[in-house]
């Protein structure tokens, strides 16, 4: 039986994450001050350094969470690479020549200008416990390390999931998007309450056995979700070496640092088209992220809404990028089966992959490089259409 | 119709009849998810040769298209390396090679993917060799070699990938290659990134290693790369096609300082792991280790432990033993191998011996290998990265000051000397702390190269 039916079956021990809170500021507040102290240092001494007690106790696990955050956060300055590599090979290539190495070591450091014990000390000055402690890229707060310490420690729980569970409410599209963009499987459904939507998200390999291949993927989830208005993750982790199932639930408030903000559009196709309609259709307005269209037992997540103001009429409308024509009738197909009336695909005609003539029998419109706004209010509000015809390119196929 | 496709490292089976036996096949499951028949990528195989069975016609969308046939030039073998290739080609080009160190595996694999005449992956564990399979490709092959792995990323028809690299990126180039290579095979099938060959779809494989993994680890790997089909020892091949080596154990005694810390650090640890056997008689060091973190005397049970380790490492009297004898060989190539990093900076420190080691880039550790053939370092020291796979061809010297990893560690190393060369004849220097957990170790070492070693001393 795969772990992800065990899962299903077995009552399972939820995991409380020790997350760093006010309480935990005194210590990283202590632990920024030393660091900052030792800036310019060897690693290898500040090292040492945290290794002996700090000025403020901190607890052992999560100061090694701190530090491991901080690591990332600034890279180690090397200094004197150049200059190590050639004392090694000066030095090196004269101990070939003489057996002594007391008398090797006086040639190379005379060769290379400098004193035996100068020419010792720059032999290594290069590797990584010799390199210097870089500053912090930008001033960080207590606060600011304590968030991003709770999501790496977030992230390391969801790394070992085996499957997720995510109800939530608001920017869900943005979501569904970065979970598909990361390789992951994802099955959306109608929510228990209005405006919800529940994910089901899983690794296409997960169905065999537990893997960390998507670790990386699953880790990345929770600062996306921190954009939306409200969510509740559930997550069925394995531990300790895969002898223990835990469960980890997260939700809105949780103290994590949110990932960067997503731009408001997926691409500049996208961008250019929504100012361009809003300004030729005063009438209508464009919905960046309408509500999730239900399909059988799943839900479809369209580009744009296009809702005219005074008669509510609503259009979908999807942009695709790279296709095939497989892709899009099957594409067309599912939007069907959404009993989607008013629908429009705009189709990137120079981004075709494949060879298949495409058999036009929808509401289409052909695009190069940007949606010609006139050939969509063409279709949606024909009447509307003041200006001149939409460009050849453009055009209405026959309607279903 | 059933259609294969791929997904993500995964065979789909788009409807496939619900009698078809191909459910039955190990792996094949029903994805809820998708709604279809779901496999591995390593069953892609197994799964065309049960569809043909059964007589069950079937379209295969699964290979990527551009995968044209590729031109080699069939390199030249030894007899027992075209053996080596015919058992191979013999088991439906999918197998285990086991041969030692130095007998020239990557050449039984660029015969094999020219045999093939398609794409083929190979994935190797060091970013050094890495670059060192591409250069041999190169020979044989006048196509671009594609290289994923030390900041490189290019695809193609021949492609080298370190398996960190294959690890990440084989859920969408598993369905690339009609041939896979796993060099240092051995590293798989204890769970650690087996995903890099499991993802992978392509239905000829070849694994290479010295030493071939044991118990269920061999189990995992013969599943997913093919039966053992030819395997060698040093004894096979030392005197024609390995130099004739000789092994000499020289144990060493602490001083009476060290010995006392050694001994001390010892009953810290032995107190808390043998508490921790009484109550776990089958568990692992693994348990013990995860065990011992949680409470302050564990911990402080593995300081101890690493103590021990590092006090046996390099002590004095093997500090003054390998300054001796790399005064005695002052003329010979030398290769000095260690337990870790510090070690090996410590004794080029000392003796001026140029590390090499994951700390020096590879463009540094490239200069100094060459320079090494030529004679222009007398020796190298290093911890790791020389243990496996790194062509140095004429080291006649070896002194092993220390080792983690046991026996495997030690025949790749003894290895690393047994480059044929006329007239060689190799010797490695085995430096031993007497009273230690080493003298057990190096029992261990022994034995596995007992039938290679033709005078104990």
């Amino acid at each position: 039986m795969s772990l992800s039916r065990l899962a299903e079956l077995v009552s399972i021990r939820t995991i409380s994450p020790a997350y760093l809170s006010e309480a935990d500021h005194p210590w990283l507040r202590a632990l920024l001050d030393e660091r900052e102290r030792f800036v310019g240092h060897k690693r290898r001494h500040w090292k040492i350094r945290v290794g002996e007690p700090m000025p403020i106790a901190a607890p052992r696990t999560k100061l090694g969470v701190a530090l491991r955050v901080l690591d990332r956060m600034a890279q180690d300055q090397a200094s004197g690479a150049v200059r190590a590599r050639k004392a090694r090979a000066v030095v090196f290539g004269q101990a070939a020549k003489e057996p002594e190495p007391a008398i090797a070591l006086a040639q190379a450091a005379s060769l290379l200008g400098m004193s035996p014990k100068d020419t010792m000390d720059c032999l290594f000055a290069d590797l990584p416990d010799e390199r210097k402690l870089a500053p912090l890229p930008a001033p960080t707060a207590p606060c600011d390390l304590a968030l991003a310490c709770n999501a790496a420690i977030v992230a390391s729980l969801l790394s070992r999931a085996l499957r997720i569970r995510i109800v939530a409410r608001g920017q869900v599209r943005a979501v569904v998007r970065h979970i598909r963009l990361m390789g992951l499987l994802c099955h959306a459904v109608p929510g228990a309450a209005k405006d919800e939507v529940s994910l089901e998200v899983s690794g296409p390999y997960a169905l065999f056995r537990h893997t960390r291949i998507y670790g990386r993927a699953l880790g990345s989830l929770v600062p996306r979700l921190a954009w939306c208005n409200s969510y509740r993750l559930e997550a069925d982790c394995v531990l300790d070496s895969g002898t223990t199932l835990g469960r980890l639930v997260l939700g809105t408030g949780d103290p994590v640092a949110p990932a960067r903000e997503l731009p408001a559009f997926d691409s500049k196709v996208e961008e250019r088209f929504a100012r361009a309609f809003a300004k030729l259709a005063r009438d209508w307005d464009v919905v960046r992220e309408p509500q999730p269209v239900a399909v059988q037992d799943a839900l479809i997540f369209p580009d744009f809404e296009l809702r005219h103001r005074a008669s509510g009429e609503r259009w979908m409308l999807e942009i695709v990028g790279y296709w095939t024509a497989d892709y899009v009738r099957k594409k067309l197909a599912m939007l069907r089966r959404a009993n989607i009336e008013r629908l429009i695909v705009c189709i990137d005609e120079e981004r075709c992959c494949a060879d298949a003539p495409l058999d036009l029998d929808a509401r289409i419109v052909l695009y190069r490089r940007k949606v010609d706004p006139r050939a969509v209010l063409a279709i949606v509000d024909p009447g509307a259409l003041t200006v001149a015809p939409a460009s050849p390119r453009s055009r209405k196929a026959a309607a279903r | 119709m059933l259609h294969l496709t791929f997904d993500s490292g995964t065979v789909l089976l788009h409807g496939l009849p619900p009698d078809s036996p191909i459910t039955e096949l190990p792996g094949v499951l029903w994805d809820p998810r998708v709604r279809s028949h779901r496999a591995p990528g390593f069953r892609y195989r197994e799964i065309v040769i049960a569809l043909r069975r059964a007589g069950t016609p079937y379209a295969d969308e699964l290979v990527a298209p551009g995968c044209s046939p590729v031109q080699w030039r069939t390199p030249e073998l030894r007899p027992y390396q075209h053996a080596a290739l015919v058992a191979w080609d013999g088991a439906a080009r999918a197998g285990l090679v086991v041969l030692p160190t130095g007998s020239g595996k990557t050449r039984v694999a660029c015969a094999a993917m020219a045999a093939c005449g398609v794409p083929a992956v190979c994935l190797v564990p060091t970013r050094a060799l890495l670059h060192q399979w591409r250069t041999e490709i190169e020979r044989h092959y006048a196509g671009p070699v594609g290289c994923l792995g030390d900041g490189d990323h290019r695809i193609e028809h021949v492609t080298v990938a370190t398996f960190e690299g294959a690890y990440r990126h084989m859920t969408r180039l598993g369905n690339r290659f009609g041939l896979l290579v796993v060099d240092e095979v051995h590293h798989f099938g204890c769970g650690l990134r087996d995903e890099a060959l499991e993802l992978c779809a392509a239905p000829r494989r070849l694994g290479l290693t010295a030493t071939a993994p044991q118990g269920e680890a061999l189990r995992h790997v013969i599943d997913l790369t093919g039966p053992v089909v030819c395997e060698l020892a040093i004894g096979d091949l030392a005197g024609e096609w390995l130099a004739e080596f000789e092994s000499v154990v020289l144990t060493l005694r602490l001083t009476s300082d060290e010995q006392r810390r050694y001994a001390a650090s010892v009953a810290v640890f032995r107190s808390a792991f043998d508490s921790f056997r009484a109550v776990s008689r089958t568990a692992q060091w693994s348990d013990f280790v995860a065990m011992a973190a949680r409470s302050e005397s564990g911990r402080a049970a593995l300081a101890a432990f690493r103590h021990s380790r590092r006090l046996t490492n390099y002590p004095e009297a093997k500090r003054l033993a390998l300054a001796e004898l790399l005064r005695r060989h002052r003329t010979s190539r030398v290769l000095i191998f260690t337990a870790d990093n510090e070690t090996a900076y410590a004794i080029a420190r000392e003796n001026l011996v140029m590390p090499v080691t994951c700390d020096i880039d590879r463009t540094e550790r490239d200069v100094a290998l060459a320079a090494f053939r030529r004679g222009e370092l007398r020796a190298l020291v290093s911890a790791r990265v020389l243990n496996e796979g790194i062509d140095v061809p004429d080291a006649d010297v070896g002194i092993i000051v220390g080792g983690v990893s046991g026996e495997r560690e030690h025949v790749q190393r003894v290895g690393r000397l047994l480059r044929p060369a006329p007239d060689k004849r190799a010797i490695v220097y085995e430096l031993v702390a007497a009273a230690t957990h080493e003298v057990r170790k190096a029992v261990e070492r022994r034995r596995a190269l007992a039938p290679a070693i033709p005078r104990a001393t």
